[in-house]
């Protein structure tokens, strides 16, 4: 019986037999079958000796010891082999958020470039027809970030202006003296770096009139306003108007480090508007900066502490009426390019730190 | 081979930490037995120790993902499916593949001539009987059935899992563990009826 006469089913149960997989009733049936049939018994003996044989084969020795080092880890892990051990894996995820991080840095630095420039494009407009209307009042420093802050925030006074500026004209002769604590500003330097960078930022913002304040409280809303006003003091205006120097001059470069003269200006910017608005202790000014500058209120955001208490302390701000060629606008691009690149740089730097 | 369960669980458990000491604790606690099974599913010792190292490596990076059940079983499972990696990589027979088994006869048997690494070391079967190398016979026979099959055969009875470890093991179903393994069965004994003269006596019963 050396052939095999039997069935599949027959070598199945056989198999299942051998193995005690064979439910109770299947196993006494088959049983009596093995009784009856002598191939059947001889295929199951064969059967059993031959998994006996499998059985007997002895597991084999490891030919080296297959223990796991980092560099074998490394090594496959170049090699795309299996799957990253998180563990492991997790060295290399600060490097997808440098690369995250670079790209929105890198992102958000255009859109910077991208606000400036639209920032400038739509101010000019409103410049120009603002021009006549502007008036540059020049502070000492202080007055002159608060100016910035509180004008931009204020637009209402931007509708006195016209007012204003004979007011302003008129006092601007005083302005040196006016301005105890700060340096009376001759701004000029301030106009050619507002020119450089952002600079019409600054500038706008030099130029904010102090008298802002009274109106300041109307409009916390500082970009509108702004825009309105169209006050923007280009650095170029100030410098070409003598009567109001912009003493902030070092403000406006310093959106970024040039406002250290002014120590309010970098913290500012944002929240100068709101802060400025308290000091209506600008009885000089009236109404109506001018300032535009957005750009400005935000370069040059004094302090509120400082506005309030050096606005207030120089009333005698000088005011004189200058015509602006230039304002900046702050855009959304703007504004978001700075907080993408804020944002990227801290995580950048985190990531970089932890590594 | 100690293989105390609360030591592997210990060590499982720090190894899904990341503790490289750990895992390679249950190396050394699995290694002949991966290695054992990669080396009878390939028949070649280059390849098994390749496969082995890499289903650890591969075990490492997953450990995370297992969930408790039987590590060995998973452990097995990973070496299993390299296997499968290595075979289809060959492409060496087309019967390595692992679907072309459900037909009655077909896929049962490798070409014994193209794969045959262990008769092709052996000098004669006259040598092997007189050193009495059983265990090459039974390699050998193991080594002519096609992948498919051989890995059920290892599994089940070589490394003795049951039906349902060895249906998990390999990723198929219990019936088709069962139908392969009685199939599988079969053809051994029928090749080890056709060496049955290499054969110590007392193996030759099963022929009469």
């Amino acid at each position: 019986m050396s052939v095999n006469p039997l069935l599949p089913e027959d070598l199945l149960a056989l198999s299942a037999y051998i193995d005690g997989a064979l439910d109770p009733p299947e196993r006494f049936s088959f049983e009596r079958r093995l009784a009856t049939e002598p191939s059947l018994r001889a295929e199951l003996e064969s059967l059993r000796s031959t998994v006996g044989l499998v059985k007997s084969l002895p597991r084999l020795k490891a030919p080296r010891d297959f223990s796991l080092n980092p560099a074998m880890l490394a090594q496959t892990a170049e090699n795309g082999v299996g799957l990253t051990h998180p563990k492991i894996t997790g060295l290399a995820r600060p490097n997808r958020w440098q690369i995250a991080s670079l790209a929105t840095l890198a992102a958000s630095i255009l859109l910077v470039f991208i606000g400036l420039i639209a920032g400038f494009d739509a101010d000019s407009p409103t410049s120009q027809s603002a021009d006549s209307a502007q008036v540059r009042v020049q502070q000492t420093a202080d007055e002159n970030e608060i100016d910035a802050e509180t004008n931009a925030i204020p637009k209402p006074t931007l509708t006195a202006s016209t007012t204003m500026d004979d007011l302003f004209t008129s006092e601007t002769p005083s302005s040196p003296a006016l301005a105890p604590g700060l340096p009376p500003i001759v701004g000029t330097s301030a106009p050619p770096a507002a020119s450089d960078s952002a600079g019409p930022a600054g500038s706008a913002a030099e130029d904010v009139p102090p008298p802002a304040p009274p109106s300041q409280p109307d409009d916390t809303t500082p970009d509108e306003e702004v825009d309105a006003g169209t006050v923007g003091m280009t650095a170029a205006e100030s410098s070409g108007e003598p009567t109001i120097m912009p003493t902030s001059g070092p403000n406006q470069d310093g959106q970024g480090a040039g406002n250290a003269p002014n120590p309010t200006s970098a913290t500012t910017m944002f929240f100068a508007a709101a802060t400025a608005t308290p000091a209506p202790s600008m009885t000089t000014t009236p109404p109506p900066t001018k300032i535009a500058a957005e750009t400005g209120a935000d370069d040059h955001s004094v302090p509120s502490d400082e506005e309030q208490a050096t606005g207030r302390t120089t009333p005698q701000t000088t005011i004189s009426s200058v015509s602006n060629d230039d304002s900046f606008e702050i855009t959304p691009v703007l504004v978001i390019g700075v907080l993408g690149v804020v944002a990227s740089g801290f995580v950048l730097v985190y990531t970089w730190r932890k590594r | 081979m100690t293989n105390f369960p609360n030591d592997e669980r210990v060590l499982v458990t720090a190894a899904q930490r990341g503790n490289l000491d750990a895992f390679n604790g249950l190396v050394v606690m699995y290694q002949d037995m991966a290695f054992s099974v990669a080396y009878r599913i390939l028949q070649d010792d280059g390849p098994a120790a390749d496969v082995t190292q890499n289903a650890f490596i591969a075990a490492f990076r997953k450990i995370d993902q297992f969930r408790g059940e039987n590590f060995k079983s998973w452990l097995m499972r990973i070496v299993t499916n390299a296997c499968y990696d290595e075979l289809r990589l060959r492409k060496r027979h087309p019967t390595a593949s692992l679907d072309d088994i459900e037909g009655e006869g077909d896929g049962l048997y490798f070409d014994a001539e193209d794969d045959a690494p262990l008769m092709a070391t052996i000098e004669g079967p006259e040598k092997v009987v007189e050193r009495g190398e059983l265990q090459t016979v039974i390699e050998n026979c193991l080594q002519q059935l096609s992948a498919s099959y051989r890995i059920i055969v290892v599994l089940a009875d070589v490394e003795g899992y049951s039906y349902e470890e060895a249906a998990s093991i390999s990723g198929i179903s219990i019936g088709t563990v069962k139908s392969r393994l009685s199939r599988a069965r079969s053809s051994l004994r029928d090749c080890l009826r056709r060496k049955a003269e290499l054969l110590p006596e007392q193996y030759r019963q099963d022929n009469s």
